[in-house]
């Protein structure tokens, strides 16, 4: 059976690698997200087949990068097969963002840099970021951003050119279909730069036309679970009207080699 | 997993101010598409009786859907104050000669614009809550409070709450603990989890799947459900006894 034909059956991807992107982790303030809990999310990734999982806390991208950071890095080393962390910092500490990145890279299993310039209400060129930029480049891990609108994304454009060494995640690819259609265009201009699907706004049509303008080794699945269900943008994928080599792309193997050319 | 029949209670179809690339508008593409997810059925409305009049994408409903006997129409409903809808009596007689079971609103003021309140809407309740016709109500058009009041005055009145979202749990359990006259559209419900909560919670009687399609992803729909940690029983409840059931018990005559 192929992809769609399982996604028909409910059945999990068990033939497919899929590495979730973009997660988060734990409760957060504006709502219930029941079963946010590291088990909780290995309950919904074994239903529908997803390898790994990519988090960073809500408690990091909220008020406190060190419980989320810890929260994470339990994950990493209590599930090492399931979970590969991001080491979510603060530009509002910027003192300790060389310190927080040392730690968390000490463990094995956490793999790459989140910013969330919007929750911690600075942009993404802020200056208090270069340092996560710098160690990203010199260490060739991805960064995986919140990118919300034009201006997100015409700041990646730039950012990405200064540290062409780093692989650059477009979380939600902009989220509005202006900023869609301007990340399309700097996934192609850069080689560092993809673009992950997670978004609640689940558009019709939306990830066959993501495919169509960029091209499916710059496209990855990223679901926000627990923020929200993985189930809504798992099916975009799995119904989506493309080649099933473009959706086993975007499922894991684009980020399977990010994660490998961070590893090597 | 036996096969799920998809029963789609929130699509449309018809010419929209707004049409993101990839999505569509031509009934016959919603047929399509349907087809592509595996939903055999829909209840739908006309994009222009949300979007411009409902008297007349109504009208436009009736007409496109002729062909295609798995379409069963949804009406947008208004007052009637102005004169530009049916009163509640007239409106009860033209539901009856086109076989319309079921009704939707959208008061927001980015939308129709207009009260739900008991002086403008009262009369209309009644007539629905009287024959039993299924209410469909965005919940950010309504509001959580007039939701309450709505559900409290009108008992008999079957409510099914759409647009959804996943940040909604903390006031959709009181609504859902306190209203059984209270249901949910799927579509927009993202909550990690949720599905499964809210049929451990107060079962799965309580929601209707719908994929609200051509806005939406059919696929990110169907696969809430099909992915779904619950019974097959309550996959098939969701997926389409619980709204066959609703219009079946619509009283027309």
């Amino acid at each position: 059976m192929n992809i769609y034909e399982m996604a028909k059956k409910g059945l999990p991807l068990d033939d497919v690698l899929i590495i979730d992107c973009h997660c988060h982790m734990g409760p957060w303030q504006h709502f219930n997200v029941p079963k946010g809990s590291a088990e909780g999310m290995l309950d919904s990734m074994n239903s529908l087949g997803i390898n790994i999982a990519c988090p960073t806390a809500h408690a990091a991208i909220g008020p406190d990068y060190v419980l989320g950071n810890n929260m994470v890095i339990d994950a990493v080393k209590k599930y090492p097969d399931r979970f590969a962390g991001y080491i979510t910092v603060n530009p509002n500490h910027p003192d300790d963002i060389r310190n927080e990145l040392d730690r968390g890279f000490e463990c094995d299993g956490m793999i790459g840099i989140k910013l969330h310039p919007s929750c911690h209400g600075r942009t993404i060129e802020h200056r208090n970021y270069d340092t996560a930029y710098e160690v990203a480049n010199s260490l060739k891990c991805p960064v995986l951003i919140h990118v919300w609108g034009r201006g997100d994304v015409n700041m990646i454009d730039r950012v990405a050119a200064r540290y062409p060494e780093a692989s650059f995640i477009m979380g939600h690819a902009g989220a509005d279909i202006d900023a869609m259609e301007i990340a399309m265009n700097i996934v192609k201009k850069h080689e560092n730069v993809y673009a992950d699907i997670a978004i609640s706004r689940a558009r019709e049509g939306n990830v066959e036309w993501l495919v169509n303008g960029a091209g499916s080794e710059k496209i990855l699945y990223g679901s926000d679970m627990p923020f929200f269900d993985p189930r809504p943008t798992f099916g975009r994928l799995a119904y989506a009207n493309i080649s099933e080599n473009d959706k086993r792309n975007i499922f894991g193997l684009n980020m399977k080699r990010i994660i490998e050319r961070y590893r090597r | 997993m036996e096969e799920i029949k998809y029963f789609d209670c929130n699509c449309n179809f018809g010419m929209r101010g707004v049409i993101d690339p990839g999505s569509f508008y031509k009934v016959e593409d919603l047929k399509k598409r349907m087809e592509h997810y595996g939903i055999s059925k829909a209840l739908v409305y006309h994009s222009l009786a949300r979007e411009y009049s409902p008297m007349v994408g109504n009208a436009m409903l009736m007409d496109e859907i002729q062909k295609y006997p798995e379409f069963y129409p949804m009406w947008a409903v208004m007052p009637h104050h102005t004169n530009e809808f049916y009163t509640p009596s007239e409106l009860k007689e033209k539901l009856r000669i086109n076989n319309v079971r079921a009704v939707c609103i959208f008061p927001g003021v980015n939308e129709q614009f207009f009260s739900t309140q008991n002086w403008i809407c009262g009369e209309l309740f009644k007539m629905l809550e009287s024959c039993k016709i299924p209410l469909f109500a965005g919940m950010t058009q309504l509001g959580f409070s007039e939701i309450a009041r709505i559900c409290t005055e009108y008992p008999g009145l079957t409510i099914i709450l759409t647009d959804l979202s996943y940040s909604i749990d903390r006031n959709l359990y009181g609504l859902l603990g306190s209203f059984k006259n209270l249901n949910i559209e799927i579509s927009g419900y993202k909550v990690h989890n949720g599905i499964e909560e809210i049929c451990e919670k107060f079962g799965a009687d309580r929601m209707i799947f719908g994929s609200k399609m051509p806005e939406f992803s059919g696929g990110a729909a169907v696969s809430m459900v099909n992915y779904a940690r619950i019974s097959d029983k309550e996959k098939q409840m969701i997926a389409h006894e619980n709204i066959e059931k609703l219009l079946e018990g619509v009283v027309l005559s």
